[in-house]
Parts: structure tokens; C-alpha cells; sequence
């Protein structure tokens, strides 16, 4: 019972496209961490140089990345399946009338936790090797494979089990969830900053630091994405050595995982005892009469009342939940904590913030979604899109205005490449959703841009946002255009074939 | 045999859903007739053990089933008002699950799954996401994950809603091969109760209004008024007669 639970489980979510676009963030992060020796950029540099990596010290160095991002979105990720199934549209009334024993569901639901989150680390582990191995010389990938799986192991242990935690403590809310799970990574991720502390650091997120400030041996040496002259000279070589201590370490942080899971399994409280959620908000319903004007008319112009309440309709069917606050907040961290250049992760929230709302949209274009009815009362099709994109837009750029503001104040031209990506990546996921009448090719389409900005050598007429130099007039300008012409061209396109049959 | 005892419901938002219902369900089918609120729903899912009632008293074959929902669970077959799925796993990958959930051997849970899903006209369909089925045919793998196993006691909510005549027969037809369990069918759809129910329960406001018996023997039919005329006149005017 407890493995046919676990299958199911595994297979509702390894069929679930959001779960590969969680695998692709993260493995485009690694890929950011591993720049090529003439890259613009270093992720770790000491007093200007370049530190070189060995095997052992890229795989602590993808580990970490890992580590650290699963301590989040791993998290949240391996742990909503109470909230899911106890909504109208989830199998919890099924599941609570069953004669399967609390212990036997949720023991499912941890193995499927385990095996997904195994799963993603293998799959990183192999890609993190592709990149890897041109860039370091005499790779060694027994070497990496052990580092890797020291540190990432025990770490997928412990989320596994916090997930089922999660699940039990915040069965109905995702805003503490979210909250939880930020304040938790905090808390980690300050651990793993103190220096002589990794020792307690069970998600094994400082234990590079800890090897790179001890091979420093006195040398200022920074962790985070700088820029970096293409023909920099190299500081040091650093390695990652296993000793016991660390193996030692990584054992108990193994074993304070499974511990952590069967506290959750003894303490469920009654599975029957479980609210089921009141999933379906009000739908936001336009009953006013619509007219053929154009639309700069003096009446549409006087009905701007009511576009802007059909766009807080558009935002609230994506239910944003606690996004919001989980990436603000892990905005403002990577920020303070310095792990990430501030350009990069706007650019990363200007992007891939649509890709993940996208899929919000898509829940509501199933034949149980509003969608179809959303469709009916736009006057005409190019409505449909045009609330799209203004709604995306929206949400991302106020997600990302704290770097905004920042971007603003240093160089306004900056802040306005920012925005140009922003508005050409939403227009241009929306625009192809809506023409194809599928959501996969504006994700994979989302993705790619994103994953070429982290391009080391990316021309700079094409880094509209400044990743990776100062952007330029002309490409913000070109941007703009881009992404008008695409709207236009999706305002005049016909709505795609499986929206129109949902 | 299944007895409610003065069940108490209240929600949370103060809402008084059952005030004190007092039933005996015996083998057979029974069906729950009523307006929209008047707690038929409320009432199945506290039989269906989903909800723990405020009050009162629930018992299968003399057994508490409010301190001890297993006894109920053993032998249930349930048909929620909402009938959620896993979007991504297939009809017979679903059934399975629900099979295995059931503690049915996994070689029997397919081929009974198989046999069900083709009884109900979704053979063609088993091997496809059910993220992709009409609100109809998920209906119909509700129904099949009900009858998984062997279960004693069957509780429909609304489960020919969105059937095509059809699809309905083969719904009734079922319904009669268990016709020996004891069922609890609520619907508005009266023709179905007119085929099958052996007895009515007619739900006003949380509480029982009135009932019929001895339906199918003729005994329960008033003044020889047909069921399907005595079902909507209670809802449409608070009483069967």
C-alpha cells in the first residue's frame, strides 16, 4: 500500500510540467555557477583573480547551488499535497474515506518525496558533469560523483522529511508555508555563514565556504557572481577533500532527516480531520454591455474603471498565493547575502516569474477552469491576450520593482533594459501560448531566453538587461519594438486549437 | 444496516447543516431527495465517514463508526459530490492506486478495474490522462472507483450527473447487481431513483421531512402517484404528498 501510494504519487508530479521547470531553474543556476576561464564573470574571485576549480570542488560547488535552492523551492515543492488534495478538485475525500492508515499514506508521500527529489539530483549531478568536465582539467568524475552525493544526499533526507513536516503543520496554508520555508532557509543558510560552524550545517550549504576560506589562507576571496577581466590571472587552485569528520557529518545530517520524517509520520493527526479548502474564488463577472468602439474611444477610455478591475481579475485567477512573498524574500536575501549579482536575479524574476505564473494560467484553461467563460466575455480576441500581457507584466515587474528601484538609482538605463526584457519575455510567452493554444512553447521559449542571458559570451547588443555589461540604447529600443510587433501579431493571430475545444 | 441517530452537524461559519437526523438504512437502495442545501450532501459525506458529526451517533452492524471510522472504511464504496483525480495518471493507473489504497491485491485491482471501466463505457479511455476526461466520464471513473472491491456499503452523491441516457442505464444496471448492499443514493435526477430506489428520504433544512418505504414493492407509492411526481413536488413545494 505504502509503494503503490509512493508510485502514485511519484507519477502525478513527475508529470506535472511545473516540476521540470523547477529541474531547469536549478540546473541553469549550476550552469551560471561554472563560468569558462574567459568568461566576464567570476563566481569566485580573490582580490580580482580567478580561483580554479578541481572535480571535488565543482561538484561542493554544484552541491551548494543545489542545496541551497532545494532548501526552498524543493521544499515547497515536496510539500503541498495536503493543501492540493484537500481542495474540491483533489482526492482527499477519497483519501480520508479509505481504509489506508494515515501512517501508510503519508509514509507514501515520503517516499515519493525521497525518490523526486533523488531524481533531480541525479539528473543535476549528470548535466553538472557536462559542464563541467571541459572546464576543469584532468576531470575526475568518480571523484565528483562521491563529493556530490556526500553533500546533496543527506540534504534531499532532510527536505523529504521537512515536506511531509510542512504538509502536517501548514496542511491548509501556503502563506505560512512559504513563510516557513524562507525563514528556515535563512536560518541555514546564516549557519552556514558562520564561520567554524558547517559542522551543524545539515543542508551542507557552508561546507564550500568553509574549504574556500581555509585554502584562501588569508587571502580575501569573494562567493558570488563579479565581473571579471576575460584575461584575469589565477589566485589558487582549490580542492575539495572528504575527510571523516565530514563524512562523520553528513551521516547524522542523513539520519536527522529520517527522524525528522517519522516525527511526522507519528504525530499526523487525523487524516479525516481535515478541512476541504474552498478552492473556487469568486470570478470577477463583466455584465456590462459592450460596444464596438475602438479602442481609444472617449468610451473606453471612460470604462478604464473597468479594465483595471478585469486585469485585478486576471491576477487574482493566478492565484499568487505566497509567491510573492517566497521570491521578494529570497530576492531581498540573495541580495544581502551577496550569492547572487543583483542584475542577474532581476533578470531571472523578470523572466521566469511569467514562465511559473503561465502555469497558474494553465489550471485555469482545463474544461474545470474559468478560462472558457474568461474567454467569452472579452469583446474580442485580441482582449484575451492584451489582459495577459498586461497581467504578467504586472505581477513580474512588481515582484522585481525592489531591483528596479535599485537598478533606477544607479543607472536609469539599466532599470529600463530591465523593463524592456520584461515586457518582450512576457509578450513573447503569452503571444505563442495563445497562437499554438499550448502553454509548452512559450515555456520552453521563456526558458531558453533566460538560459541565454547566463550565456558567458553573450553579444552585447542581445544583453538588453546589462548581465553582463552596460546595455545599450539602441537594444533596449529594439527590445521595445520586438515585443510590440509580437503583440500585434498574436492580437490578430487566431486563438489556438486546445484553448478553443477547453 | 446502517443507523443515524439524532446527527448534528454545524460548520464552522455557523451554519447548522444537520439538526438532528435519525435514519435506519437498510440493504437496498435508498435515495436522498431535496433542495440544494437542505444537507443530503452533509448527510453521505458524515455515512461516507469524511465528516466527524458534532453530535449524535453513527453505527454499521452495531459498531460506532464515529469513534471507530474504520468499520466503515472496510467496506465502503464512495462517490463524493466532487469527484477530485490526479490529473496526471491514467484512468487504470488512478483505480489502481485507489485499489491498492483498498488493500486489494494489485493482479485483482486491474482486472477489476478494467472489467469496471469497460462496463462503463470507458475501455477505450483507461490508458489516458485523466486531466483530459469530460466531467461525464470522470463521473464514470468515480463511480468505478466506488465499486473497487467488494463493498458493502455504497454511497452515491449525484453520481449520474453529466451521463448521457446510456451511460445512466449502464449506471442502474450496476446499481441493481448490488442491489443485496446497502446503498445511499442522493440526486436530482428523479428518473433514476424511479428505477431503482427501494426507499425515499426526503431532507428539508438539515432534518428529515418525511419518507417512503417498500417502493419497489409498490407499498411506498401514495394515492399510486409515480416517484418521479412525488420527488418534485417535494422540492418544488416542501412536501412529497
Amino acid at each position: 500500500m505504502i509503494l503503490a501510494g509512493a508510485a502514485a504519487e511519484l507519477r502525478e508530479r513527475l508529470r506535472d510540467r511545473s516540476t521540470y521547470v523547477a529541474l531547469f531553474v536549478s540546473l541553469v543556476g549550476i550552469g551560471l555557477l561554472f563560468p569558462s576561464d574567459g568568461s566576464g564573470y567570476a563566481t569566485i574571485a580573490a582580490t580580482g583573480k580567478r580561483v580554479l576549480l578541481s572535480s571535488s570542488a565543482s561538484a561542493a560547488l554544484a552541491a551548494v547551488l543545489l542545496n541551497a535552492f532545494f532548501s526552498v523551492v524543493g521544499l515547497l515543492a515536496v510539500s503541498a499535497t495536503l493543501l492540493r488534495d484537500t481542495r474540491p478538485s483533489g482526492i482527499g475525500e477519497s483519501l480520508r474515506t479509505s481504509p489506508a492508515s494515515n501512517f501508510a499514506l503519508l509514509a507514501g508521500r515520503w517516499l515519493a518525496n525521497l525518490a523526486l527529489l533523488a531524481g533531480f539530483g541525479a539528473v543535476a549531478c549528470v548535466l553538472a558533469i557536462v559542464m563541467v568536465w571541459p572546464r576543469v582539467a584532468n576531470f575526475d568524475p568518480v571523484s565528483f560523483v562521491a563529493v556530490y552525493a556526500l553533500l546533496v544526499v543527506p540534504a534531499l533526507v532532510i527536505l523529504a522529511g521537512a515536506g511531509l513536516v510542512f504538509d502536517v503543520v501548514f496542511r491548509g496554508s501556503r502563506a505560512w508555508r512559504v513563510t516557513a520555508a524562507i525563514v528556515l532557509w535563512l536560518i541555514a543558510i546564516s549557519v552556514a555563514a558562520i564561520p567554524g560552524a558547517q559542522i551543524v550545517d545539515p543542508l551542507g550549504i557552508g561546507q564550500f565556504e568553509a574549504q574556500l576560506a581555509a585554502a584562501g589562507h588569508g587571502v580575501p576571496v569573494s562567493f558570488g557572481i563579479a565581473p571579471m577581466s576575460a584575461n584575469a590571472p589565477v589566485a589558487f587552485s582549490l580542492d575539495f577533500p572528504i575527510t571523516w569528520g565530514l563524512v562523520a557529518g553528513r551521516i547524522a545530517a542523513a539520519l536527522a532527516g529520517v527522524a525528522i520524517a517519522l516525527l511526522a509520520l507519528v504525530r499526523f493527526p487525523r487524516f479525516a480531520a481535515l478541512p476541504v479548502r474552498a478552492d473556487d474564488e469568486p470570478l470577477h463577472v463583466d455584465d456590462r454591455p459592450r460596444s464596438a468602439a475602438t479602442p481609444l474611444s472617449p468610451v473606453r477610455l471612460a470604462r478604464m474603471p473597468l479594465l483595471v478591475s478585469r486585469a485585478a481579475a486576471e491576477v487574482r485567477m493566478m492565484r499568487l498565493g505566497g509567491v510573492p512573498w517566497a521570491v521578494l524574500s529570497l530576492a531581498v536575501l540573495g541580495n544581502v547575502l551577496g550569492f547572487v549579482h543583483a542584475t542577474t536575479f532581476a533578470l531571472a524574476l523578470l523572466t521566469l516569474v511569467p514562465v511559473v505564473l503561465s502555469q497558474r494560467i494553465v489550471l485555469t484553461e482545463t474544461p474545470l477552469g474559468t478560462e472558457s467563460l474568461i474567454g467569452t466575455l472579452c469583446a474580442a480576441e485580441r482582449q484575451y491576450v492584451l489582459w495577459k500581457v498586461l497581467a504578467l507584466g504586472a505581477a513580474s515587474l512588481a515582484l522585481a520593482l525592489p531591483y528596479l528601484v535599485y537598478a533606477a538609482a544607479a543607472d536609469p538605463l539599466h532599470a529600463l533594459g530591465l523593463v524592456a526584457a520584461d515586457l518582450a519575455i512576457v509578450t513573447l510567452t503569452v503571444a505563442i501560448g495563445y497562437v499554438s493554444g499550448s502553454v509548452m512553447p512559450g515555456l520552453l521559449a521563456a526558458g531558453l531566453w533566460w538560459y541565454l542571458f547566463s550565456f558567458n559570451t553573450l553579444p552585447p547588443a542581445i544583453d538588453v538587461a546589462g548581465v553582463h555589461a552596460a546595455p545599450s540604447a539602441v537594444a533596449i529600443a529594439a527590445y521595445v519594438v520586438a515585443a510590440l510587433a509580437v503583440l500585434a501579431a498574436a492580437c490578430t493571430g487566431r486563438r489556438g486549437a486546445a484553448l478553443a475545444s477547453s | 444496516m446502517l443507523q443515524c441517530t439524532d446527527l448534528q452537524v454545524r460548520f464552522g461559519n455557523g451554519v447548522q447543516a444537520l439538526r438532528g437526523v435519525t435514519l435506519r438504512f437498510d440493504a437496498g437502495i435508498t435515495g436522498l431527495v431535496g433542495r440544494n442545501g437542505s444537507g443530503k450532501s452533509t448527510l453521505m459525506k458524515v455515512i461516507a465517514t469524511s465528516i466527524t458529526p458534532n453530535g449524535g451517533s453513527l453505527a454499521w452492524n452495531g459498531e460506532d463508526a464515529v469513534r471507530r471510522p474504520d468499520v466503515i472504511r472496510g467496506v465502503l464504496g464512495y462517490v463524493p459530490q466532487y469527484f477530485g483525480v490526479y490529473q496526471n495518471l491514467t484512468a487504470i493507473e488512478f483505480l489502481e492506486y485507489l485499489a491498492a489504497l483498498r488493500r486489494i491485491a494489485p493482479k485483482a485491482a486491474r482486472a477489476r478495474a478494467l472489467e469496471l471501466l469497460d462496463r462503463l463505457g470507458l475501455a477505450s479511455a483507461a490508458k489516458r490522462r485523466l486531466g483530459g476526461f469530460s466531467g461525464g466520464m470522470l463521473r464514470r471513473v468515480g463511480i468505478a472507483a466506488a465499486f473497487l472491491g467488494d463493498p458493502q456499503l455504497i454511497v452515491l452523491d449525484e453520481p449520474s450527473v453529466g451521463l448521457d441516457q446510456y451511460e445512466r442505464a449502464n449506471f442502474v444496471a450496476l446499481l441493481e447487481q448490488y442491489r443485496d448492499r446497502t446503498i445511499v443514493l442522493g440526486t436530482h435526477i428523479f428518473s433514476d431513483l424511479a428505477q431503482t430506489a427501494d426507499a425515499l428520504v426526503f431532507m428539508d433544512q438539515g432534518s428529515v421531512a418525511d419518507s417512503v418505504t417498500g417502493l419497489r414493492a409498490g407499498a411506498g407509492v401514495r394515492r399510486g402517484e409515480p416517484v418521479e411526481a412525488m420527488c418534485e413536488r417535494f422540492v418544488m413545494s416542501g412536501s412529497p404528498t
